[in-house]
């Protein structure tokens, strides 16, 4: 019997990298499941709805009677929630997962600029923010949180310390990452069931090449949603100093966090000349940018260890990318990426253009590396295969969540810590 | 038997399940057991709620009260009956529908509940652990009820009818002229069908309804439609009715209609039958139809208003038609073994014909039908036979685990190379020791009992006290338990390391196990506190001369918070015990001197299975288990299994081998008095000599307290010291108990006593020795925790101290 999946999931016409590996996947997790797609979107694109049914969810007021009605096929209900750092697309499958059990995605750890901007934009409870922060983080985690609230410090800068992830977990049934320090952060916690997948990703039908122009302008490029820990002002930073030394074009594809402060930069470094701007652009359009770059940016810092579906796409691409040595980038072969230090970032990144544009094939070989690695670790059956395995444990992990946690609610109330009654919890459950 | 009926209980609520409850407890004390309702309140809303009362109830030991085993807990309902108690049977009343019929219908509460999905998933799985747990059958109310547990957890079930509450008062009058529907009121007894049935019938037919409804709104929306449908004038609402108006209804309508939803049993269908009074029900209705086929004991139609407007025409035009119907169910309630008696045979057995009061099992040396179809002994069999038949079944072994890969111990010795020496010579598959093999096969019920008691209970780490090679039962282990830690404590002398592997590699989990050489009643068992989750002593316990308490509490002590000691030991008052007991022979299992084996060779002490919870109890223990079982010899005198019967006994207890598992609970307790002769827990200490001035003989002696309790230097048990005097050629010649400890001495602390001896350049002419000694006891060196000093002593200087040093009494 195949498992009743309802897949929570921001989905195009959503333009994050979750809507888009959420769609990259559906051909393969229909197959494997009984599959019903969730999204709390207003619109979205019915492409989707060839694989598989589409529904709306309410996520205050979503019930189980809901699932049971939508679902198709016999086995029971298991919901997966999607959680990321962005709040247009998270906000409310948060408010949902601390409703609902349910499988977590957690795509990010940090998570805590999405809570912050939760709390601003939709209604995210904060006396229910400064209670989760100071029982999960301390008297310190919630003082940081508090210097947020106040503006005297940056929710990416929390993030480093306390990234947030923890406030996902305590109806979580069980928490699916994508990467072995995500999955090592969860397992850590105790109270929930960890399981670990690789990123999926669909690559192109046939492998580009890896071979760039030998001459021309150098092509650099930097996409997604570029938010403050993409490191995009260092990098103009860096390739200011550079601009009469190299001839380079930067592209800029996808959102910047700050647009004004993105055109006071390239005045200040003098790079209106050699940086394009594009904003979003449809997908075969990035492709092609990124089929003819000689690098990508795609710098983390901080990071809390999540994977990069932008990296999955640049492999797709056969294109060398330039990361942080940081958590899931840091763990990367370093065969397949170009890896700088977060120490002296500046200097190591116009090193790495200087030799970058000495060589025109430097890049080759990671990233025939990096297109080899993404066919064979990442591919959607592979996922959807291990989605439908880790929802077969669905409702045994439900159930013992579920127990262990009114026993931790419970015990939370008992006026001293009593060690009596986690003794006396141990031996009866 | 002590049995615990097991329900639930929703404060000021009073119904059906009640009575049932309370009806068993009666019937069961009525067939000669001690039967008591044990309740739990229970709320199930919000879903949150409903998951604490699972909680909760899995909190409570329902294993024994006041220190007197239950023997046996019976489950009506969820969820009280996830109580712990080892030895639960289950009449399923119904299970939480919510999650089950209920859910798939698309009714259940839970469905609309955030946490639903989980706890929907969290009551399958503690239903089912619960379920698979139990050693015995799994009854059920109805077969309904059955077919519910096997479509939704797909395990069988019986079901077990039992007769209503006024099943011995209902009679039968004529057949009158009106239908009669009783019961509670509410949505799933569908009133509202029946009343627009009527308003199907051209003939103006009465009904007589009886009952109240639980939510008054829903009887005026009765109302209401029967006024709407033009039939108030034909219906009669006696509301809620003593005994005698019902009764009389039931004794003289035409028939009962009774039309519920998928009801689990019904006792309605059940009355009316007793009353001789066909019933009219649905084809929905679940229960009434295991006792009603249509045109036979009554009428089943579609539950539609016409069909059942049509059936009511059918029955009222044709009195000798119902009369024959309502005779069909009065034979075939009878016919059905509906009594209590039935009931109670078919769960527990009468008191003189237990049928289920410990797990026996298929494939064991009980009469085979015993654990599924109990009823009665065969009328052929005499009392002493059917004495025989009850007390091996009380006594049989469990069947082997089913998951052990293993079925003898042939199939063990040639699975593993046990010693490792057969390896390092070349030869990797010795053949079989068969002498070796005959004298472990006798073991194997014992093995496999003991395996079957620890069912259930995670094990990681295991501590196996006066274990020996060939380590068959570490092997059996292993199997069961994938992983495990295990370490032993033996006689020595020396340690033994021994890693033991599958013969064939891979085949089976190998493990390395190191036995440390101990003296486990005597010396502190080298492990850290907190160190294993189970300890075994199998075959240990009768061994001990000393100090059994000690044995309990260091079991206690290097046991995990929660885990498990499991002892098995001869019974000495078994029925073999008994027998040799009246015929004039010592009752001991095994009552032979070993000279070769020491001390401990053989048997110092049998006990009695009540002896085993006394020790543990204070020795911080709670007693999980303890039963009886023969696992060796299965021969019974039949004329002691007669008497003991005659007696009333626990017959339980009456088997060759007690075992006993229990928990620990808390610190040991103290010592348990009735055991011993003095007080062992004090009896640890040494003599040492501090220092000696030369000039004058005075001699400063240490004295070591190395117990865990106080030294008094007064009162009972205080300490003191016994001085003995041995002449130069050898000769004991003088004792005399002293009192030169002046202030108490606190536990693992030092004090110390001067005594004036021989100073230098006397010429020895004899020995002293000093005993620590426990006053009105004895000298402790016999607990081999406190040795003697010896020290050169003239008689001269042995008198001077006699005089110089106060007698134990002196000294408060």
């Amino acid at each position: 019997m195949k498992p009743k999946v309802h897949w929570i999931s921001p989905i195009p016409e959503a333009t994050t990298d979750i809507a888009h590996y959420t769609y990259r996947i559906l051909p393969e997790l229909a197959e494997a499941t009984d599959l019903t797609v969730w999204t709390d979107a207003r619109h979205w694109d019915r492409a989707t709805e060839a694989f598989c049914p589409v529904r709306k969810i309410n996520p205050h007021e979503t019930l189980p009677r809901d699932f049971a009605k939508a679902g198709h096929g016999d086995g029971p209900d298991v919901i997966f929630i999607h959680i990321g750092n962005s709040w247009a697309y998270h906000a409310g499958f948060l408010t949902l997962a601390r409703r609902i059990p349910s499988i977590i995605v957690l795509h990010d750890l940090a998570i805590q600029e999405m809570l912050h901007d939760a709390m601003r934009f939709a209604g995210f409870p904060r006396d229910i923010y400064e209670a989760e922060m100071l029982r999960w983080y301390g008297p310190e985690g919630l003082a940081a949180a508090q210097d947020v609230l106040s503006r005297r410090s940056g929710a990416n800068v929390l993030s480093e310390t306390y990234p947030g992830f923890h406030l996902c977990l305590d109806h979580a049934a069980a928490v699916l990452s994508h990467t072995p320090a995500a999955f090592d952060a969860v397992k850590a916690t105790g109270i929930v069931p960890a399981y670990q997948l690789d990123l999926p990703f669909r690559p192109s039908a046939s492998a580009p090449s890896a071979k760039r122009a030998p001459d021309g302008p150098l092509r650099l490029v930097q996409f997604g949603h570029i938010g403050p820990n993409r490191r995009l002002w260092e990098v103009l930073e860096a390739l200011g100093p550079l601009k009469g030394e190299i001839d380079f074009k930067l592209d800029i594809m996808g959102n910047v966090w700050d647009r004004s402060v993105l055109s006071e930069k390239l005045e200040q470094f003098g790079l209106e000349a050699h940086v394009q701007v594009h904003g979003f652009v449809p997908e075969p359009d990035l492709d092609a940018a990124l089929a003819q770059a000689h690098l990508v940016f795609n710098l983390r810092y901080p990071t809390m260890g999540e994977a990069s579906g932008s990296q999955l796409r640049i492999w797709n691409a056969a294109a060398a990318a330039v990361v942080t040595d940081l958590g899931w980038y840091g763990s990367l072969p370093d065969d397949t990426v170009f890896k700088i230090p977060i120490d002296g970032e500046i200097p190591a990144l116009q090193d790495l253009i200087r030799r970058v544009n000495a060589d025109r094939t430097l890049g080759e070989t990671l990233a025939q590396t990096g297109r080899t690695r993404l066919e064979d670790r990442h591919n959607p059956a592979l996922y959807a295969k291990g989605i439908a395995e880790i929802a077969q444990h669905f409702p045994e992990d439900a159930a013992k969540s579920l127990q262990a946690r009114r026993a931790r609610e419970t015990l939370a109330k008992v006026p001293h810590p009593a060690p009596l009654y986690d003794a006396a919890l141990k031996k009866r459950l | 038997m002590r049995i615990g009926v097991l329900r639930t209980q929703v404060p000021f609520v009073h119904g059906g399940a009640e009575r049932h409850a309370a009806n068993l407890v009666a019937a069961l004390n009525q067939y000669g057991h001690e039967a008591t309702e044990i309740t739990l309140p229970f709320k199930w809303y919000p879903g949150e709620v409903l998951a604490d009362h699972i909680l909760a109830a899995r909190m409570h030991d329902l294993s024994e009260f006041e220190g007197v085993p239950v023997d046996m807990a019976i489950g009506l309902k969820f969820p009280a009956w996830l109580a712990h108690h080892p030895n639960k049977l289950y009449w399923i009343l119904h299970q939480h529908r919510a999650a089950y019929d209920l859910w798939s219908t698309g009714d259940a509460d839970l469905m609309h509940d955030p946490d639903g999905d989980a706890l929907r998933a969290l009551i399958h799985a503690e239903d089912r652990a619960a379920f698979t747990a139990s050693p015995h059958p799994i009854y059920a109310n109805s077969g309904n009820v059955a077919g519910r547990l096997k479509t939704y957890l797909d395990l069988d079930a019986t079901p077990l009818y039992h007769p209503p509450p006024n099943a011995e008062r209902l009679w039968q009058g004529d057949y009158g002229d009106y239908l009669f529907a009783p019961g509670r009121i509410n949505p799933s007894k569908r009133l509202e069908l029946i009343l627009r049935g009527l308003a199907a019938t051209r003939s103006k037919i009465p009904l007589v309804i009886a009952g109240v409804a639980e939510n008054p709104g829903y009887q005026q929306d009765l109302h209401a439609l029967a006024l709407e449908l033009g039939i108030a004038n034909r219906i009669t609402w006696l509301g809620r009715v003593d005994d005698e108006t019902l009764l009389r209804h039931y004794a003289e309508a035409r028939a009962v209609v009774f039309v519920p939803q998928d009801e689990d049993y019904g006792y309605i269908t059940l009355e009316a039958m007793l009353s001789g009074r066909p019933v009219i029900t649905c084809t929905d209705s679940g229960g009434p139809l295991e006792f009603i086929t249509d045109g036979i004991e009554g009428r089943v139609t579609a539950p539609k208003p016409a069909d059942l407007g049509q059936a009511f025409e059918e029955v009222m035009s044709d009195p000798t038609g119902a009369e024959r119907m309502g005779q069909a169910g009065l034979a075939r309630y009878t016919d059905m073994q509906i009594t209590w008696e039935h009931v109670v045979d078919t769960l527990v057995g009468r008191s003189d014909q237990q049928v289920h009061p410990l797990p026996v099992e298929e494939g064991t040396s009980a009469p085979e039908d015993t654990a599924t179809a109990p009823a009665e002994a065969p009328p052929e069999l005499s009392p002493q036979e059917q004495a025989v038949q009850t007390l091996t079944a009380a006594i049989a072994p469990p069947s082997a685990p089913e998951d052990l890969p293993f079925a003898n111990i042939e199939e063990v010795l040639a699975a593993y190379a046990f010693d490792e020496l057969p390896g390092l010579l070349g030869d990797h598959a010795p053949p079989i020791d068969t002498g070796l093999a005959n004298y472990l096969g006798t073991h194997w019920t014992r093995y496999m009992t003991t395996l079957r008691a620890l069912d259930g209970i995670p094990v990681t780490s295991a501590l196996d006290v006066g274990v020996f090679p060939p380590l068959v039962f570490q092997a059996l282990l292993a199997n069961q338990f994938p992983g495990i830690r295990m370490a032993g404590l033996w006689e020595g002398p020396d340690p033994y390391v021994q890693t033991v592997r599958s013969v064939q590699e891979g085949a089976f989990p190998g493990f390395d196990i190191r036995l440390e050489a101990v003296n486990s009643e005597r010396d502190p068992w080298p492990y850290p506190d907190d160190s294993f989750e189970l300890v075994t002593g199998m075959e240990i316990l009768e061994h001990l001369a000393l100090d059994p308490y000690f044995f309990f509490s260091e079991a206690n002590r290097v046991l995990k918070p929660g885990g498990h000691i499991l002892l098995t030991t001869p019974n000495i008052v078994s029925h073999r015990g008994v027998s040799k007991m009246l015929n004039g022979i010592a009752p001991y299992s095994f009552g032979i001197f070993v000279p070769s084996g020491g001390v401990y060779g053989r048997h110092n002490r049998e006990h009695g299975p009540k002896d085993l919870p006394d020790l543990g109890q204070a020795a911080g223990f709670e007693t999980v288990l303890i039963r009886t079982v023969d696992v060796y010899d299965r021969t019974i005198d039949p004329k002691i299994a007669e008497m003991l019967v005659e007696r009333g006994d626990d017959l339980t207890l009456r088997g060759e081998t007690i075992f006993y598992l229990a928990q620990k609970a808390s610190a040991p307790k103290g010592l348990p008095k009735r055991f011993y002769h003095g007080d062992p827990t004090r009896m640890t200490g040494t003599l040492s000599v501090a220092s000696v001035e030369s000039a004058t003989g005075l001699t400063r002696i240490t004295v070591q307290n190395g117990s865990n309790q106080w030294w008094s230097v007064g009162g009972d048990h205080a300490t003191c010291i016994l001085a003995e005097w041995i002449d130069g050629a050898g000769d004991l010649r003088h004792q005399h108990l002293m009192q030169p400890i002046t202030a108490p001495i606190a536990p693992h602390s030092a004090g110390e006593i001067a005594l004036r001896l021989d100073p230098e350049g006397i010429q020895d002419q004899g020995t002293l020795r000093l005993h620590l000694y426990q006053s009105g006891v004895g000298t402790m060196t016999g607990s081999g925790r406190a040795p003697t000093l010896t020290l050169p002593c003239s008689q001269d200087a042995f008198l001077r101290v006699v005089k110089s040093t106060p007698l134990p009494g002196d000294v408060t």
